[in-house]
């Protein structure tokens, strides 16, 4: 039982890990405290966050294909012997994930900058974004699962926080509170999983669970299971993936940091993390839950017409590709999907806020009362914004996997790794995979055809002439410019064609590289193509639908209503979970009320009583003895009644009184 | 000349013993400079109170590491509790420096808590009746007028009265301690060979005389039947003055207590008048609080069931009751801290005005939540796990010694602590549960440095009850042998 | 124990005697007095200003003040007197090789530093000034004229109305 807990020192690195980590909260700290100057805090603020980034940076350097450094300590202890310990621990893994985390959180303070000038609670936002990435860096850097559990409910409440930042909107209120139950669903599976390990293995620490959890162990499959549990929460997969396109309520920043970099990341993170020891049952699962998010994803994003909901689909498609790729046996795969989709999500999503910026901006200027986010309202944006489009372009070709661009690197190396499960069902994973690729294309392309190109028609519901959209102010372009850039081909991999030898898989893998396949790319290619001409060829700008697109109902038949509603989850939640719920705690609410609560007012009745006849006894016999010895010593005389009638000399009296009883017992 | 020469190795001796009450000193030197500041630099309308509050509190910490050295040397749980008694002085003077607008008779203000310091570090040290007498005056006359402080009627109303009533407690004590010297020759208590003269004197006057000088410390640590002057007190006193006033006299009579233990407990009666005390001031106390309208008032009378509880402490182990001890310290200064912002914020002190504060102030609506949880004594907060300690002690001394009293107290004091729910959770009940209907408060500004010390004591409270250890540690580091 | 009980009873002696002498002569001034009173005798002698008033009156608050550091002063003179005889004794001196003189001067003099230190401060905070509170004259006027009050006062008051009996 006692095993004894190797402690290991600090190093200069996870001494400076320790200042990445805490630097976000420090942000946060200042944020509150520096409530009265707007501007001067939150550049404040931003200049942490630029060198926090630069920390990591440095961190990434030294630790990158280098050894990996861990610290540990002792965190507290149960009784004797059992110890909890908590730690850093740097390998190439998170390092990476921390560049990632800094770079994309710095470019969304960047955007925030602008995009949030005008908000009343400006402080509050820069704030809360410091810690929600406090808490993802704890994520990241923590050595053991308890601790990582911490964090991990810590970035489950800033998220709270974040997306129910318009709190005053009643549907922010709901989504923020529908994120949170959720992922609150998805935990209590990791808990469950975390008291399983504890019991078989005395330990959360990673690296030791690594070392000593036996592959075969039939509870281990379990265990990992049920740590899956949280990631289907937290990565939003099926069947709790419901929350993520509610939460596209808070700003759009937010979205971009929590669909692209973090929150979400943090499933697939957890995912990689444990990979060593997770057994082939419990990944053939994984596998299976994540072909079937792509897909479903993938098909809800077909037919929404607002722009944030779009993008939220394509990113639980996204995730499910992750999932799957983590179940086929290819973390290394998985997290260079993990880091190519933060970066032309990321982009996606602030460019969405761009646009949404403008046509709000627009609506507010000209009175018009419209939802900036419709894409039936938009159309014909590439003249009015051809920065905006064109960083658009690139990033929405990074999520189809066209070829020179990041994300068909990484989506090919995931499907190749998917090929390996061909016996029996799991067939269905590749198969679902690679639907999954021609959907993504036919919806990417027909939110691009109605968001860029044709005519403007917004003429068609307010009476104006060709609207003008401001500019995007610097600020914005800068994060949008960079984002853009990285989701370029070049940044991972020589090769635009082959992402088998990029250097993220290189320095993940622990095995021998994915071989190279010349069939998977072509086929791809060939269905990205397939998907794209389809979907040019319903919504090219002459088409009919197009035409009449502004007044298109939300769905006319079954299966666009399936799209539309998200295989109407919600729905069946409601019905099946939700109602039965209420149900029972009606019941349970009955019981309360007749028994517990009668229980209790009899009893607080009870203590009522007893109070008032003390009250009494207080009034009576207690003043009673007061104001006879009062009237004794009037008649004894040795008192004037002048001075008898104060109140303090009654005070004292009795206080005489008291010890005089005492005294007398005392002699008795 | 035999008088002389050991005239010469007394004072060699005393001259050599100096070097212990370095923080006794310290704190006479600041009390002499700071009068010296005051009389030179600020008269009659200056502002003096951050100057003098500040030198004050060099002063204080001067004296606190200096017995922090102290406490390395002797280890006794007298010399742990001024450690303890000096903390509190530093809190009181934090707190007090944070009231930048409090300009009256502010030198004054602090010299006399001085005083009222001094004597409460002699009582814990000293075993000489004269000491013991001189420092509870030296208390008592420094609480007489600090009562007064808010220089309105009625605060000098209950400062009279306080005074009238401290005087006939002490005639008391001085009866009581004349006749214990008449029997014994000696004023020093370990000298007293208590048994040797019952045989000559009988009994009776013995206990007599011992009852009488209890009576004078039950008074100081406002416990049944001498509590009646606290609630009159603490409601018209200043706010930090009551948080003082409800830890540093009732502490320091505590550790006397225990120094005098093995003279006076070994009567059997002192014992039960000890107990039937502590089971009198409970029910009092919480009882009386349930009927209580003002916050000050009602804390007054939770004060009373504290000592209630910190005599069952007392008589469970001394762990317990160091623990329970640092605890209400803790507790009582964040609550008369928190009852104080609200009075500068909306200048109430009424509990039913509290009405939908809330929402005003959530963040002191916290706090208040947390640290009256931890006064009634519930998880998580440090005030269970000192309750834990009393009752878990309390029943152990049953099981060994099987006397009916110890259950008496166990049961008194679990029931009590039912009862005090009622009324402590009658702040947060107002607070954030009872609709309010729009009362209009004018707000004023209040010190946000002292909502966040408040917030720190708070923390502390959590985290003791998570992280007791280092707490113990320190406590069993203490050496109780007498 | 039986020796200090006798020379208590010096004293007991000395108090009875203290009694009786007191009660004796005031008695037999007692029996021996011819008794005529009249108001002027039974008013309480006050130096010869007229008594203003019950005994219970409230006293002006400064009394105390100036009481209390008075009453200071004279405990400081009634610690000095026996502290100054056993400061000078020789053999003491001469046994403790100087430190007795030391101590004993050292602590006679913070406590005089202190009481000085006091009074200072009391001095300097204002507390020894007698202010007088400002009576400011009315302004009321009634419509019955002032010199109607004087007679009338006059009139009733005792001396006027009892000398035209004589």
């Amino acid at each position: 039982m006692n095993q004894e807990v190797t402690i290991l020192t600090l190093t200069s690195s996870t001494q400076l890990s320790l200042v990445v980590l805490f630097l976000p909260l420090l942000s946060f700290v200042i944020m509150n405290l520096w409530s009265k100057n707007r501007k001067l805090g939150s550049y404040v603020s931003s200049g942490l966050f630029f060198v926090n980034f630069i920390i990591a940076v440095f961190l990434f350097i030294t630790i990158w294909n280098g050894e990996p450094e861990h610290s540990r300590w002792l965190w507290f202890e149960i009784g004797s012997g059992i110890q909890f310990t908590s730690g850093v621990w740097l390998n190439n893994l998170t390092v990476l994930l921390l560049v990632l985390v800094t770079l994309v959180s710095f470019m969304v303070h960047l955007f925030s900058l602008e995009y949030m000038k005008d908000d009343k609670a400006y402080n509050r936002y820069f704030s809360f974004l410091g810690l929600f990435t406090f808490s993802m860096l704890g994520i990241v850097l923590s050595d053991n699962l308890l601790l990582m559990f911490v964090f991990w409910e810590l970035v489950g409440f800033s998220s709270y926080l974040l997306i129910g930042f318009w709190f005053h909107k009643e549907t922010a209120a709901k989504a923020s509170k529908k994120a949170f139950i959720v992922n609150r669903i998805g935990d209590l599976g990791f808990l469950v999983g975390l008291m399983i390990l504890w019991s078989n293995y005395n330990t959360l620490d990673l690296t030791t669970l690594i070392s000593s959890a036996e592959i075969t162990d039939p509870s281990l499959t379990l265990a990992t299971l049920c740590l899956f549990g949280g990631v289907i929460g937290k990565s939003a997969q099926f069947p709790l993936q419901v929350w993520l396109p509610d939460a596209m309520e808070g700003p759009t920043p937010v979205s971009a940091l929590i669909h692209a970099a973090t929150m979400v990341a943090a499933g697939v993170f957890l995912l990689a993390r444990i990979t060593p020891f997770i057994p082939i049952d419990a990944l053939h699962v994984i596998a299976l839950i994540g072909a079937i998010t792509a897909f479903m994803g993938g098909v809800a994003a077909l037919r929404q017409f607002d722009i944030k909901k779009i993008l939220a689909f394509s990113t639980i498609s996204q995730l499910g590709y992750m999932v799957m790729g983590v179940g086929a046996s290819a973390y290394d795969a998985a997290i260079f999907h993990l880091i190519t989709h933060a970066f032309f999500k990321a982009c996606l999503f602030l460019s969405a806020g761009a646009i949404i910026h403008s046509l709000h901006k627009f609506s507010h200027d000209n009175d018009a009362n419209f939802d900036a986010q419709d894409i039936r309202l938009m159309g014909g944006l590439r003249r009015s914004m051809p920065f905006t489009f064109w960083v658009f372009i690139v990033s929405s070709m990074a999520l189809v996997g066209v070829p020179l661009f990041s994300g068909f690197l990484s989506k090919e190396a995931i499907l190749i790794a998917s090929l390996s499960m061909t016996k029996g069902w799991q067939v269905i994973v590749p198969i679902l995979g690679f639907g999954s690729v021609l959907i993504t294309a036919f919806y990417v392309m027909r939110m691009l055809l109605i968001i860029f190109f044709g005519e403007n028609r917004l003429s068609n519901i307010i009476n104006t002439s060709y609207p003008s959209f401001s500019k995007v102010s610097l600020l914005m372009k800068i994060p949008l410019t960079l984002l853009a850039f990285s989701s370029l081909f070049i940044l991972f991999s020589p090769n635009p064609f082959d992402g088998s030898h990029s250097w993220i898989i290189n320095g993940l893998s622990n095995q021998l590289p994915i071989e190279h396949h010349s069939v998977v790319p072509a086929i791809s290619v060939m269905l990205v193509l397939l998907g794209m001409g389809l979907a040019y060829a319903k919504f090219k700008p002459s088409s009919k639908y197009i035409q009449q697109i502004h007044s298109e109902p939300d769905y006319k038949n079954l299966w666009q209503s399936l799209s539309f509603n998200n295989w109407h989850l919600d729905a069946i939640y409601d019905a099946v979970i939700i109602r039965q719920a209420i149900r029972i705690a009606d019941g349970i609410k009955m019981i309360e009320e007749k028994l517990i609560n009668r229980f209790i007012n009899y009893f607080a009745i009870f203590n009522v009583i007893l109070a008032k006849i003390l009250g009494l006894f207080d009034r009576y016999i207690v003043d009673g003895l007061v104001h006879f010895s009062a009237f004794a010593s009037n008649t004894i005389g040795w008192l004037s009644k002048n001075i008898q009638s104060g109140k303090a000399q009654t005070h004292i009296a009795w206080a005489g009184l008291g010890i005089l009883m005492i005294i007398i017992w005392l002699i008795l | 000349m035999e008088y002389a020469s050991q005239l010469n190795n007394q004072l060699q001796n005393t001259i050599a013993l100096l070097s212990g009450y370095w923080p006794e000193f310290i704190i006479v030197i600041g009390l002499v400079v700071t009068l010296i500041i005051d009389l030179i630099f600020f008269n009659k309308e200056k502002n003096s109170n951050w100057w003098i509050g500040f030198v004050n509190l060099v002063f204080l910490i001067l004296a606190f590491t200096k017995q922090v050295d102290v406490y390395s040397y002797f280890s006794n749980l007298g010399e742990f509790m001024k450690l303890v008694l000096l903390f509190a002085g530093v809190l009181f003077i934090v707190f007090s420096l944070t009231q930048t607008h409090q300009t009256k008779k502010a030198g004054e203000y602090y010299i006399i808590f001085n005083g009222l310091l001094i004597g409460a570090l002699l009582i814990a040290k000293s075993t000489n009746l004269l000491v013991i007498y001189l420092g509870i005056e030296m208390m008592s006359i420094s609480a007489y007028v600090l009562s007064a402080f808010s220089f309105n009627k009625n605060s000098a109303e209950a400062s009279l009265k306080y005074l009238l009533f401290g005087a006939v407690s002490s005639a008391f004590m001085l009866f009581g301690m004349s006749l214990l010297y008449g029997f014994t020759q000696t004023l020093n208590i370990n000298d007293f060979e208590l048994l040797h003269t019952v045989k000559v004197i009988g009994d009776l006057p013995i206990k007599l005389a011992v009852f009488m000088t209890m009576f004078g410390f039950l008074f100081k640590i406002a416990a049944t039947p001498m509590h009646i002057w606290s609630p009159d007190v603490y409601e018209a006193t200043p706010t930090f003055v009551v948080a003082a006033f409800s830890v540093i006299p009732k502490l320091a009579v505590f550790v006397l207590l225990f120094n005098i233990a093995d003279k006076f407990l070994v009567f059997p009666e002192v014992e039960l008048l000890l107990q039937f005390t502590a089971i009198l001031s409970l029910t009092i106390g919480n009882f009386a609080a349930l009927w209580q309208k003002n916050a000050k008032r009602m804390l007054a009378y939770s004060s009373i069931a504290h000592t209630g509880f910190l005599l069952i402490a007392f008589f469970a182990n001394m762990q317990s009751f160091v623990f329970y001890g640092l605890v209400y310290l803790i507790m009582n200064f964040a609550v008369f801290g928190l009852v104080k912002v609200v009075e500068q914020k909306f200048s109430i002190t009424d509990i039913e005005q509290y009405i939908g504060l809330g929402k005003k102030i959530p963040l002191i609506g916290v706090l208040f939540v947390v640290a009256l949880i931890s006064l009634t004594g519930l998880p998580p907060t440090a005030g269970f796990t000192a309750k834990i300690l009393v009752f878990s002690g309390i029943w152990e001394k049953y099981l060994t010694n099987h006397n009916p009293v110890y259950l008496s107290l166990f049961v008194f004091g679990l029931f009590n602590t039912v009862v005090s729910l009622f009324y402590y959770l009658k702040i947060p009940y107002f607070m954030f549960i009872k609709k309010s209907n729009e009362v209009i408060l004018n707000e004023h500004k209040s010190s946000t440095v002292l909502t966040y010390l408040i917030g720190s004591l708070v923390f502390v409270l959590i985290l003791c009850f998570f992280l007791p250890n280092s707490l113990m540690d320190m406590i069993y580091s203490i050496n109780f042998a007498q | 124990m039986s020796n200090e009980t006798a020379s208590f009873g010096e004293i007991l002696i000395y108090l009875i005697g203290g009694i009786v002498f007191i009660s004796g002569g005031l008695f037999t001034a007692w029996i021996i007095r011819p008794k005529r009173p009249n108001e002027e005798k039974l008013t309480t002698y006050e130096s010869g200003e007229d008594p203003l008033g019950g005994a219970w009156g409230q006293v002006n608050i400064r009394f105390y003040v100036i009481a209390l550091i008075f009453l200071l002063f004279e405990v400081e003179i009634v610690f000095l007197f026996p502290w100054a005889t056993v400061f000078g004794r020789e053999e003491l001196i001469e046994a403790t090789d100087g430190l007795w003189g030391w101590v004993a001067l050292s602590e006679m003099f913070v406590f005089i530093f202190i009481l000085a230190l006091g009074l200072a401060y009391a001095w300097r905070k204002g507390y020894l000034e007698w202010d007088k509170p400002e009576i400011k004259p009315s302004d009321f006027k009634g419509p019955v004229p002032t010199e109607k009050y004087n007679a009338i006062n006059h009139k009733y008051s005792k001396f006027t109305s009892e000398q035209p009996k004589k």
